[in-house]
């Protein structure tokens, strides 16, 4: 009798109820914690492209320069396409040039925002640059001496429109 | 009887209690990451929304800059093929300024309501106000009864 209590009360191990209860528990937890590593992943990753995705660093790069451009831009002498997926304008080469020589064209084809630079009279194109891609909708207003560039930019899982405007400081 | 005493004492692996500890303890702290996570998230799409209000207080500013802060100024006219932005109602026009007028400017899902207004500072010189209004809590709340948070801009236009 006193053999078989001490056999008891020394065994190893669990019960088939302490393991059973034991490993739904943990599946709960695992389950619960594995939810939430997702959501936060998920969350993270959109936090992440919200600020570093290729769209959001292609319209930086295009307000910037759309902006560079407008600024030194003559405000007698600029036009928009019809549809208004092109804007021309023209500025001084440098501070020695005593009317406006140079000319510059922002202009939306096959998903690319280009830029084109060049002389003027006679027009000679000097440099092509595309100032950024996935551009789904690109539209340039003009309103007195300020242009506007409205440009929606889509890479297929992330679409924003950005807006710039700037005004045309040069004579 | 002693042998088997230290035997119990010493025994290998871990308890329910200890296991269940264990996992309590780690769902906290990954809980906790889960939300400072949630947190800066929820706190970019707001920088992202106001960066946005800034940008759009200053096109519209710009704009009316452009054409030398004339009292006939339209954004819905100028802009409408482009943004969709609409005559309807704003928020109120700073002390002193004569309102323009109050539009709905919907970007990137988010309402902004705006007033656009003008004072003359001195002679050739005109104050050109834009105060835009929009809900930050919640989506879908799109009442400018629900605005939350505000962004204001002022120019100087020599006319």
């Amino acid at each position: 009798m006193i053999m078989a209590r001490k056999r008891i009360s020394t065994q190893y191990g669990f019960t088939l109820i302490e393991l059973i209860i034991a490993v739904a528990v943990s599946l709960v937890v695992i389950l619960g914690v594995a939810v939430s590593l997702v959501d936060s992943q998920r969350s993270w990753h959109r936090l992440y492209n919200r600020a570093f995705s290729d769209v959001v660093t292609d319209a930086y790069v295009a307000r910037k320069t759309f902006n560079a451009a407008i600024r030194k831009a003559s405000k007698n002498g600029f036009f928009i396409d019809d549809n208004g997926n092109g804007i021309e304008v023209c500025y001084y080469a440098d501070d020695n040039s005593t009317s406006v020589d140079r000319y510059a064209r922002f202009y939306e084809l096959n998903g690319e925002l280009n830029l084109i630079r060049g002389k003027l009279d006679p027009k000679v194109t000097l440099e092509v640059q595309t100032v950024c891609g996935n551009v789904s909708e690109c539209l340039f207003t003009t309103a007195g001496r300020s242009a506007q560039m409205i440009l929606t930019l889509d890479n297929g899982s992330q679409t924003i429109t950005t807006v710039s405007c700037a005004l045309m400081h040069n004579e | 009887m002693f042998k088997k005493r230290t035997k119990v004492w010493f025994r290998r692996g871990i308890s329910l209690i200890e296991a269940m500890n264990a996992i309590v303890i780690l769902a906290i702290a990954v809980m906790g990451a889960s939300a400072y996570k949630y947190s800066a998230t929820l706190d970019a799409r707001k920088a992202e929304t106001y960066i946005t209000s800034a940008r759009i207080g200053h096109l519209l500013c710009e704009s009316w800059c452009g054409l030398q802060g004339t009292e006939t100024y339209d954004p819905a006219a100028h802009l409408g093929s482009g943004l969709a932005i609409t005559k309807s109602d704003g928020p109120a026009a700073p002390q002193g300024f004569t309102t323009l007028g109050t539009f709905e400017l919907l970007l990137n899902d988010v309402v902004y309501h705006i007033n656009l207004s003008w004072k003359d500072v001195s002679t050739n010189l005109r104050a050109l106000n834009v105060v835009l209004v929009w809900p930050q809590r919640g989506q879908g709340q799109n009442e400018i009864e629900q605005a939350d948070k505000s962004f204001e801009l002022t120019t100087y236009i020599l006319n």
